[in-house]
């Protein structure tokens, strides 16, 4: 062996050895060049923040109170309770929590990097991503509407005034020229005006059926409104929850919160303690906006900030509801979601690019493009009769891995010529399953 | 001025008046045919109490109503008495400090159980079927904080004040269900969101992607459970209804 080093060694290839040393050497200057970030991420951050009280305190400048103090953090930061039991100063000095600190499994370079890390970190300058941008044309296009409104109830105002004008104008004209009192009559304009249409039949009759019909089919169009929920509308809510920040930028679920869809009739809105879930951690929003409405949210659950505790003072949210379904209809988001697993999206649009949720039409939602998602594309209003049957006699109902459909299957087997008057378009539809029995949805 | 003109100008005004009314109420929902039928004289979710009818207001119950627990005592009954086991009380106490920092309440409060609950086995088998239910259970309450893989690198842990530990899933089932049910330092309690048996699926899940082997199978409704909920507790609050 050494016989070979030495023949080695004289060699040439002296040079590439150094090389190597050189390589290892680097290698472990750089092990000991700890990444304080990754080592705080892992070891420290899920109870602690650098700059700010969460379940456990902020740590910025812990080191050099431990220090001034004559305090060994090292031995605190391994064995806390170890610390308490010898009566260290530093350590009883910090009351903060029942419990406390489990022992971390970390040596001193490692808390070195890591309370050099937190000591030098300073808030993260917020940019506003895309979500900032204020979704907000339903209130300019009021503010237009009214303008119009003013210039055109002051337009006709004029018109009435100057005609009135021209009107006096005339007969003070005639009087001068006639020498003659004229009566200042309404009868007059009327009878100018019979005059004129007793002329001009013919224009005036097809006029007037022309007229006759706008009115009519603008009023049934009107009339069928009634009752409907009109597209876009978006009422001003106690919080002006952004789904666009939660769904969107952080792809929460939409049943995370609206959790009882997937169970019960009703979708659910959240109770305050879903949100208390990431927000009594997170106590700022993105704008100054965003931290108002989530300080709505911590006065709702009676949670004290400063203090970091809930007081049991709470008070209700009064959510404005959207969608009323009418008394003699049954609805159940349970059946739709779990069984018929129909997209949130089918029917609600594509919620989570809006700011604060909002009723989207049919049209839109025909028009939405999703990834791996399934949109049944329907033609009639949100929310009306013909829509809910449109679909039940369009969508395709999947029997396959649902036992709830296995009954049903089974006997549509047995039964050649229903399983064949069924299976002619290929596909088994709600409606050949019920779906348009008047007792499925009104009793 | 001749009155004339008055007249006319008072029309105009009124024709103003009513271009006005014209203009659309941001926050109202347009016109309902037959109110009455909209309006359900039964109670239903998130309507006021205090105004069920339109033309009827109770203004002593108005505003005060607000999403309510079911009444004390009370547990869904559905399916075979197994099933209907995942619905009673969960044995093991929240600690008392839980009160402050995760606004549980309860009758009794017990600082050891989180270690106690190491002990608790989870009752359903480790299925595929178990397995996918979590799957889907998971991606819809835990990966947008704990990641898709339980690394604590979910989109929501981009905000500095929620970080998941990369070791949050390295306890034992027991556990696990304990932080589940009561929540965990920053995190809050999921037991609303998620029964019994969808926290054992969950907890499925996680192992099944720990790499533990994972059976075929049917999801079945579990062996016994009698390692996670106390018959005490309902004799307890069932006492406890009684004296209100």
């Amino acid at each position: 062996m050494n016989a070979f080093l030495s023949k080695k060694l004289k060699n040439k290839e002296l040079p590439s050895y150094f090389a190597l040393l050189f390589l290892v050497l680097i290698s472990f200057s750089a092990s000991s060049q700890l990444d304080g970030k990754a080592l705080f991420k892992q070891n420290c951050a899920s109870c602690h923040h650098p700059a700010k009280n969460l379940t456990g305190p902020l740590l910025q400048g812990a080191k050099a109170k431990w220090e001034a103090a004559g305090d060994d953090i090292y031995a605190w930061v391994k064995n806390p309770q170890a610390q308490y039991d010898a009566g260290v100063k530093s350590a009883l000095a910090i009351n903060y929590m029942v419990g406390g600190m489990p022992g971390q499994a970390v040596n001193n370079e490692e808390i070195d990097a890591i309370l050099k890390y937190v000591d030098e970190w300073t808030a993260p300058v917020s940019v506003a991503g895309p979500t900032d941008v204020p979704v907000g044309p339903t209130n300019e296009s009021n503010n237009t509407w009214l303008m119009w409104l003013i210039i055109g109830g002051i337009l006709s105002m004029l018109i009435v005034a100057l005609w009135g004008v021209r009107k006096q104008l005339y007969y003070a004209v005639r009087e001068r020229n006639q020498g003659e009192e004229i009566d200042e009559d309404e009868e007059s304009v009327a009878k100018e005006v019979k005059g004129w249409m007793s002329k001009n039949l013919k224009l005036v009759s097809v006029l007037g059926f022309i007229l006759t019909c706008t009115l009519a089919y603008y009023g049934a169009e009107e009339l069928y409104k009634v009752g409907l929920v009109p597209e876009n509308y978006n009422p001003e809510q106690p919080i002006a929850f952004n789904h666009s920040i939660h769904a969107g930028t952080n792809e929460i679920d939409c049943q995370y919160c609206h959790n009882s869809a997937a169970k019960s009739k009703s979708a659910g809105i959240p109770t305050v303690n879903v949100c208390m879930n990431c927000h009594k951690g997170i106590q700022e929003g993105t704008d100054e906006k965003g931290t108002r409405e989530i300080a709505k949210i911590h006065a709702a659950a009676g949670y004290d900030v400063e203090k970091r505790a809930y007081t049991g003072k709470t008070e209700p949210v009064k959510w404005v509801k959207v969608h009323n379904m009418p008394d003699h209809v049954y609805f159940n988001h349970a059946q739709h979601v779990t069984v018929g697993k129909i997209e949130c999206e089918n029917c609600h649009g594509d919620v989570k690019t809006y700011t604060t949720g909002k009723v989207s039409g049919t049209e839109t939602i025909n028009n939405l493009k999703l990834e791996g998602k399934k949109i049944v594309k329907l033609t009639k209003p949100l929310l009306t009769m013909g829509w809910c049957i449109e679909c039940h006699n369009t969508a395709e109902v999947s029997t396959a891995d649902s036992k709830y459909y296995d009954d049903i299957h089974e006997r549509l087997k047995s039964d050649k010529e229903l399983y064949k008057s069924v299976m002619e378009d290929g596909k088994v539809k709600v409606k050949e399953l019920g779906g348009w029995e008047c007792s499925k949805c009104h009793y | 001025m001749t009155i004339k003109t008055l007249h006319k100008i008072t029309a105009g005004l009124a024709i103003a008046t009513m271009l006005f009314s014209c203009v659309k109420d941001e926050n109202s929902a347009g016109y309902e045919y037959m109110p009455d039928m909209y309006r359900s004289p039964a109670i239903e979710t998130y309507v006021d109490y205090g105004e069920v009818r339109t033309w009827k207001s109770n203004d002593s119950i108005k505003n005060l109503q607000s999403a309510k627990l079911p009444p004390l005592g009370t547990i869904p009954f559905k399916g075979s008495e197994v099933s209907a086991a995942y619905e009673l009380p969960y044995k093991r106490l929240p600690s008392g400090a839980m009160v402050t920092t995760h606004g549980l309440t309860s009758l009794e409060f017990s600082d050891a159980d989180y270690e106690a609950s190491v002990a608790d086995v989870n009752p359903l088998p480790l299925t595929k079927c178990n397995s996918e239910k979590g799957k889907e259970l998971y991606n819809r309450f835990c990966d947008h904080c704990h990641g898709e893989k339980g690394a604590g690198d979910g989109k929501v842990s981009n905000h500095d004040a929620i970080n998941p530990p990369a070791n949050a899933f390295e306890r034992t089932d027991g556990q696990m269900f304990y932080s589940i049910t009561y929540g965990k330092g920053v995190m809050g309690a999921h037991a609303s969101q998620l029964n019994q048996k969808e926290r054992w699926q969950v907890i499925n899940y996680i192992n099944s992607m720990k790499g533990a082997e994972v059976l075929e199978g049917p999801c079945g409704e579990g062996s016994t459970i009698t390692s996670s909920v106390s018959l005490d507790i309902v004799a307890a609050i069932a006492q406890t209804a009684q004296h209100n």
